[in-house]
């Protein structure tokens, strides 16, 4: 059941936090930012991980070279041991996710996406920048993507909030008061 | 409809004039969709009963907070919601408009108009969900609600802040009853509401033609969640409706709410508790069954200050058995009940209300003195009847005077034989009444009972105006009236002549 993976997960992750939060600096965070990314991007593979015909020392190997492409394999490599034993490395993706939500709330880090029409200034992402950490009392940290479907504008989005002013949001409202 | 370029223009402007947003909205991720109800990740602060609005225009209301997500019921099923799409906090519940402008017109269960007679005349927002009247707040319940039906006012009267349940099978006449008790109120300043819950569009119609033929639109708000509609949408119907009449109420005015019907109400209540996954328990309902209709129900009353709000609320049963969870747990809740009895109905004796089985709780108190009068002994009469029918069922002799007892028993359920929307004022009802007390009906055959009745009022009504006003006039009838009346009658008795006779 999809919630309970969900609370397990971040059961898991809670534990590697409180096991190896320690040794998570900065540079390791966005280390483990980047290899989530690319397991959510993978994480339909996971399944292959559980057929039994392939031998654990095996997946092992192949989940130690995947971590070493990060500079992660001393930290995670038990974590994913444990995982693979208990039959529950399905659940990588949704602990990545959790350890990074817990590493952010644990550090008042905030991740947003910035969508804007046009690239963005220099001055435009500072002004930004203070704007999101007078606003979230967090450090910002955020990605920066041009979407024309925009049209003019900014969108700003993480997790948990949201903060748009476009073209395509107030003709989203025109569209709903017709609909209406 | 078509929509004008003007139109469009002027409201680009206006969204363009529009305010920037000042701070972080709240959001979460929308994580699974199906069956109305969608999963959101994130929320974090997220109320119970919050409005929440999607992305993609459409809106939902919180249903469960669970630790890492919360299952919104959708408002609109017609509005597609996708996964990850962007769920933002409003803040505030969900809300109906309310106003005077709402009398006469058909809304859904948000409020929205149906019946194509342009916007309706907002006069403010309330919440669905309300704080009871407290006790301090209420006064006794002691003025007569005439429901124009002979029965219900002379053996049930209903009193403005009652709730009397209606009762019975299918096809037993329970809606007609509720119609009956609308349309008498033309004339009266009371102003009434009719929810339908998850019934056909087709008898939604018939109501509504029905209402507008005989002018009783005009004081009538039609709230509808027929069976097409979301089961949210039928969940919030009767609430809404109780919204828009407490409006009515803090005005100052009488208000009449009629719930059609709360077996599909509880049967709602049932599909989205089991879609959030909550524990069922007796007939699958889950066990805040009792609450849905008690907080709801405990609305109805009447104030000190002014204005009153009385609840006609509908069951059906199954096979005659008022021993079902929902239907106890409405008697239970309710004023008193109105059994309407299938056998009855199919004998022709409509409205097929069961004596025996019914009661109003409230009574005497809120019946007008005149009928009450009149009633005295009816009861007992009544129950007497039925007892001997069975006895004359087993062909058995029965001495002089059983047998009387019989005939007078029979011709009283004639007499409260009524036609379909056919209503009569209390002065109308006090002179029927009035015949059978006096036994001006024991010598009328009982095929002819009806006519002799109606063509006395109309006589009382043409020939002694002064009479008719004064029982009008004072609600009560003197013993001068009652010597007076005697006169009458039997004055009239010699006049009548029944029907198909020279």
């Amino acid at each position: 059941m999809i919630i309970n993976q969900a609370i397990l997960s971040r059961r898991y992750a809670q534990a590697f936090i409180d096991v190896y939060g320690k040794d998570i600096s900065f540079d390791v965070y966005k280390a483990i930012v980047c290899f989530a990314d690319d397991m959510h991007k993978q994480r339909r593979s996971f399944f292959l991980c559980m057929a039994p015909a392939i031998p654990m020392k095996d997946k092992e190997r192949a989940f130690y070279k995947v971590c070493d492409h990060y500079n992660l394999a001393q930290l995670f490599m038990p974590l994913i041991k444990l995982l693979l034993l208990n039959k529950r490395i399905i659940l990588l993706d949704q602990i990545l996710s959790a350890i990074k939500a817990l590493y952010q709330e644990e550090h008042k880090l905030m991740s947003f996406d910035v969508s804007s029409s046009h690239p963005l200034t220099a001055t435009d992402r500072k002004i930004i920048e203070r704007f999101l950490a007078r606003s979230t009392a967090c450090d910002i940290i955020y990605t920066n993507t041009v979407d024309p479907k925009l049209i003019a504008g900014v969108r700003l989005q993480s997790e948990t909030f949201l903060w748009e002013e476009s073209i395509r949001k107030r003709l989203q409202a025109v569209a709903l008061s017709v609909a209406r | 409809m078509e929509i004008k370029s003007t139109d469009l223009v002027s409201l680009f402007e206006r969204s363009l004039q529009g305010k920037t947003q000042e701070s972080l909205q709240e959001i979460g991720i929308v994580i699974q969709v199906g069956d109305g109800i969608c999963r959101v990740h994130g929320l974090i602060n997220a109320m119970y009963g919050e409005l929440i609005e999607f992305e993609g225009g459409n809106s939902g209301i919180v249903f469960n907070l669970d630790e890492d997500s919360v299952a919104i019921f959708l408002l609109h099923t017609a509005i597609p919601v996708a996964e990850l799409e962007v769920a933002k906090r409003t803040g505030s519940v969900f809300k109906v408009p309310v106003g005077m402008g709402l009398a006469g017109r058909v809304v859904n269960a948000l409020g929205q108009p149906l019946d194509a007679l342009g916007a309706v005349k907002i006069d403010e927002y309330r919440s669905v969900e309300a704080t009871v009247p407290q006790i301090v707040e209420r006064s006794p319940v002691n003025e007569s609600l005439e429901t124009g039906i002979v029965v219900i006012d002379a053996l049930f009267p209903i009193g403005k802040g009652q709730r009397e349940l209606i009762i019975g099978n299918r096809n037993t006449g329970k809606t007609a009853i509720a119609l009956e008790v609308i349309l008498h109120q033309k004339g009266k300043k009371v102003f009434c509401i009719y929810v339908s819950i998850g019934l056909r569009q087709a008898n939604l119609v018939r109501t509504i033609a029905t209402l507008q033929e005989n002018g009783a639109l005009d004081y009538t708000v039609i709230v509808s969640a027929d069976a097409s509609e979301a089961v949210l949408n039928q969940y919030l119907a009767p609430y809404v409706g109780c919204t828009i009449g407490e409006y009515f109420r803090d005005q100052g005015h009488d208000v009449l709410i009629v719930y059609d019907d709360l077996s599909n109400h509880a049967i709602a209540f049932r599909e989205m508790s089991l879609l959030l996954r909550r524990a069922p328990g007796r007939e699958a309902y889950p066990g805040d069954v009792f609450y849905l209709h008690s907080r709801l129900l405990e609305r109805a009353g009447k104030l000190a200050r002014g204005g009153s709000l009385t609840a006609l609320p509908i069951v059906q049963i199954q096979s005659d058995d008022i021993t079902a969870y929902i239907p106890t747990n409405l008697i239970s809740i309710t004023d008193g009940q109105l059994f309407l009895d299938t056998k009855l109905f199919n004998r022709g004796i409509r409205p097929a209300v069961n004596i025996e089985l019914s009661v109003s709780r409230v009574g005497g108190a809120a019946q007008t003195k005149a009928i009450k009068k009149m009633t005295q002994a009816l009861r007992l009469e009544l129950a007497q009847y039925h007892e001997l029918l069975d006895f004359a069922q087993f062909g058995t002799e029965l001495d002089e005077v059983s047998q009387r007892k019989l005939a007078r028993g029979a011709i009283a359920v004639e007499l409260l034989k009524q036609t379909q929307f056919v209503t009569y004022s209390f002065v109308d009802q006090v002179l029927m009444l009035f015949l059978l007390k006096e036994n001006f009906l024991d010598v009328v055959d009982i095929k002819h009972v009806n006519t002799f009745v109606v063509q006395f009022i109309s006589y009382v009504r043409s020939v002694y105006p002064n009479e008719y006003s004064t029982i009008y006039r004072t609600a009560d009838i003197s013993a001068d009236m009652m010597d007076r009346l005697r006169v009458i009658a039997a004055e009239f008795s010699k006049l009548f002549v029944p029907p198909g006779k020279v």
